[in-house]
């Protein structure tokens, strides 16, 4: 009798530590993103690599040394950033810090805390930094987070290919007939002299410089069904299917096609932010520029967008996450920022440390000029969706497939 | 070849139970050994899928609070969706092109590797080795192959003088061409299946129908095929599963464009639920997916008694 029952109880003890195993396992995953003590913080940043999240740490220390509290890093890859950052807001939870870029603002809106009020106690004066990237991370009169970086979008250039084809360098001021001119005598073989990007952002600045439009209208509507975007995307078109100064698009979706093809030199010119700069100075085998977008009906005009970090609303400790939030655009943060080339700084003062940390002091002019003729970038709570139908139908058609109407009609059903 | 399930518990009726009582004490050390894995189907599988259920009947956004709207999503999706029956249909297409596709190629090598020809083992790897190798990064890959000026394309023009179309560019070849990639990428798995179970056709049995006359062709079809169909029901049921399950493929390599020529229903769920943020549309779409692979599996289990046999 007495080894039948050891058995057993052998088996039960085997099965009931199996199970407190398997118990305490699941536990663990969701308790260590919690915060433990008082003064721990939680901060969810993306990332692409193990430089940049060393950085972002470095980052998290700045801001814990000014706020006394100590922040955990947590990273996701950029596009896995939004869906895991959408399944925490469903399970409501978040991190205390949580990072937003500003075209995706009103989506995550009920996400955040709203900074205005707290400005003061966080000592933060909202005109140390760039007003356009500031209005661009308020929802409805919610500041929602504090910028870190912006950029207007402008036009990267191939310098090498321009001197090779004998073109005169795209300076301040130049036309949209010298932008086709130079994208005609660029196009040889299987060299483009553009790439029409299937994504608003390539479109969106040529909208702006032809007729002063963006897809958002500044009360907030999604609006490309008018004669001035009909006109514009047919232009736009026309770079592909008559002009056939930009290669057919390969596939919708593929958001880095533009930069791949820029930077492997199968197409000279690009619509790109300074944020791409930096890398694409060390990638490119030929020497890169960025100049102004093309002056057209309304002037040389542009977009500008950037991302910034906030408080979730769910944040225990809701004073000391405001007050870490400080800390990760502090001068210190932005300054290092800045000069490792992370970010070009949303605050004003401390862009010099972008320019002479990275040797870009030749791209000043031209980012000054289109800083200064940039608006926010405008976007709806339905952003994402509106971009991913913009792509799917941008692709049939500017390669000719369908119409500008058609294209329109279906992006304009996000609305 | 291995007997079925269903014969095994057949035999398990059969066999009288143990007598109760001598053995009375194990049913605790049972439940503890259960408890484990009860614990991880029920956090893991039960409760999501009943979570699914009940979210398909409220209009649940991530962020705000749910409402409950009865049947609104699956009359939304049958009605006014522009984009669900596109999805439906794109579906069933790529499992129509993918699935026969699938099982021919798979079977077609395993018969051609199958007699003892030289290094027959190394075209087993050669052959699996797509099956293992992650699909985003074969996904990736062919993009770069199908993409204007990529090697297709420079194959055509060296050929034929012409271009290849744009392939994941063009709504009539984007479909075609993520079922091509689909293929190579699945068929390994298949080819293994398919490879073991002709391997176990005793070849006593080809002898015997080789005496009577019978042509290598005549003999496949007539003996081999009967015997492997254990095997091919087996495979024809998972390749249908999960090819009504397509994701990856699309979402790397056309993001469902161009147009929604190649959103598929898994593809729209994805897009409806995290970046639509509609969770409860997003499980409507995922209830009407398992409905229809459950009766298409339900069809080919109540078919199988007519064409699949289980005796040696």
């Amino acid at each position: 009798m007495a080894p039948h029952l050891s058995r057993r109880q052998l088996l039960g003890l085997g099965g009931g530590a199996a199970a407190a195993l398997a118990l305490s396992g699941c536990g663990g995953g969701s308790s260590s993103s919690g915060s433990a003590s008082s003064t721990d913080l939680s901060w969810f940043m993306w990332s692409a690599s193990t430089a940049e999240v060393d950085a972002w740490k470095k980052v998290a220390d700045i801001a814990g040394e000014a706020s006394g509290s100590t922040i955990t890093f947590q990273t996701a890859a950029w596009n896995d950033y939004w869906t895991k950052l959408t399944s925490q807001a469903a399970s409501g939870q978040t991190a205390d810090l949580v990072s937003v870029q500003s075209l995706r603002a009103p989506q995550f809106a009920q996400l955040f805390t709203d900074l205005g009020p707290k400005l003061s106690d966080m000592g933060v004066t909202e005109s140390d930094f760039d007003s356009g990237i500031l209005d661009a991370l308020k929802v409805d009169g919610k500041l929602l987070a504090l910028p870190y970086d912006f950029g207007p979008l402008v036009v990267f250039y191939n310098k090498t290919a321009f001197q090779e084809a004998g073109l005169p360098m795209p300076a301040i001021g130049w036309t949209q007939d010298d932008f086709l001119a130079a994208a005609k005598k660029l196009t040889t073989g299987n060299t483009y002299g553009f790439f029409a990007g299937a994504v608003p952002d390539s479109i969106i600045p040529f909208a702006m410089s032809q007729h002063g439009v963006q897809a958002v209208t500044a009360d907030g509507k999604l609006d490309i069904d008018t004669d001035e975007w009909r006109d514009t995307l047919n232009w736009y078109r026309d770079l592909v299917v008559s002009e056939k100064v930009a290669s057919p698009l390969p596939a919708a979706g593929s958001q880095a096609a533009a930069t791949n093809q820029f930077l492997a030199g199968n197409a000279a010119m690009n619509i790109d932010g300074p944020w791409s700069l930096i890398n694409a100075k060390a990638t490119a085998s030929f020497e890169v520029g960025i100049a102004p977008m093309p002056v057209g009906g309304s002037g040389s005009k542009t977009v500008s967008a950037g991302s910034g970090f906030g408080v979730s609303a769910k944040a225990a400790n809701q004073d000391l996450a405001a007050k870490a939030c400080a800390g990760l655009v502090n001068v210190d943060s932005e300054t290092y920022l800045g000069q490792s080339g992370r970010a070009f700084p949303a605050r004003t003062a401390q862009q010099s440390a972008w320019y002479e940390g990275n040797g870009l002091q030749d791209a000043q002019e031209v980012m000054d000029a289109m800083i200064a003729a940039a608006e926010g970038y405008r976007t709806t709570a339905k952003w994402t969706q509106v971009n991913n139908e913009w792509n799917k139908y941008a692709v049939p058609c500017f390669n000719g497939d369908t119409d500008v109407d058609s294209f329109i009609q279906q992006v304009q059903a996000q609305a | 070849m291995a007997l079925t399930g269903a014969v095994r518990v057949t035999d398990a009726v059969e066999t009288p139970a143990p007598a109760r009582g001598s053995k009375k004490g194990d049913g605790r050390a049972a439940s503890a050994f259960l408890l484990p894995g009860a614990i991880g189907f029920v956090a893991f599988t039960a409760f999501p899928i009943v979570a699914s259920l009940v979210m398909s009947f409220f209009d649940w956004p991530v962020l705000g609070d749910p409402t409950f709207i009865g049947f609104g999503n699956f009359v939304e999706l049958f009605t006014t969706d522009p984009v669900f029956t596109t999805a439906l249909l794109n579906t069933a297409v790529f499992v129509l092109l993918y699935v026969p596709v699938n099982i021919v190629v798979s079977m077609g090598l395993a018969v051609w590797i199958s007699p003892r020809i030289v290094g027959r083992r190394y075209y087993r790897v050669l052959f699996f080795v797509p099956a293992v190798t992650p699909m985003v990064g074969n996904a990736v890959v062919f993009g770069l192959l199908y993409t204007p000026r990529g090697l297709i394309d420079s194959v055509f023009q060296t050929l034929f003088g012409v271009s290849a179309p744009n392939f994941l560019g063009s709504s009539t070849w984007a479909l075609p061409a993520v079922v091509l990639m689909s293929v190579w990428q699945g068929f390994g798995y298949n080819l293994l299946v398919f490879s073991a179970a002709l391997d176990a056709v005793p070849p006593s049995l080809t002898e015997a129908a080789a005496i009577d006359g019978a042509g290598p062709v005549r003999q496949f079809f007539s003996v081999v095929l009967p015997l492997m169909s254990p095997s091919l029901f087996f495979a024809t049921v998972l390749t249908l599963i999960s090819s009504f399950q397509v994701f990856v493929q699309p979402y790397i390599l056309t993001g469902g464009g161009p147009g929604n020529s190649t959103t598929t229903l898994v593809m729209y769920l994805y897009q409806s639920g995290f970046q639509n943020f509609r969770l409860g549309f997003a499980s409507a779409i995922a209830w009407v997916l398992f409905v229809i692979i459950m009766g298409l599996t339900a069809i080919q289990f109540l078919g199988q008694k007519k064409w699949v046999h289980y005796d040696q």
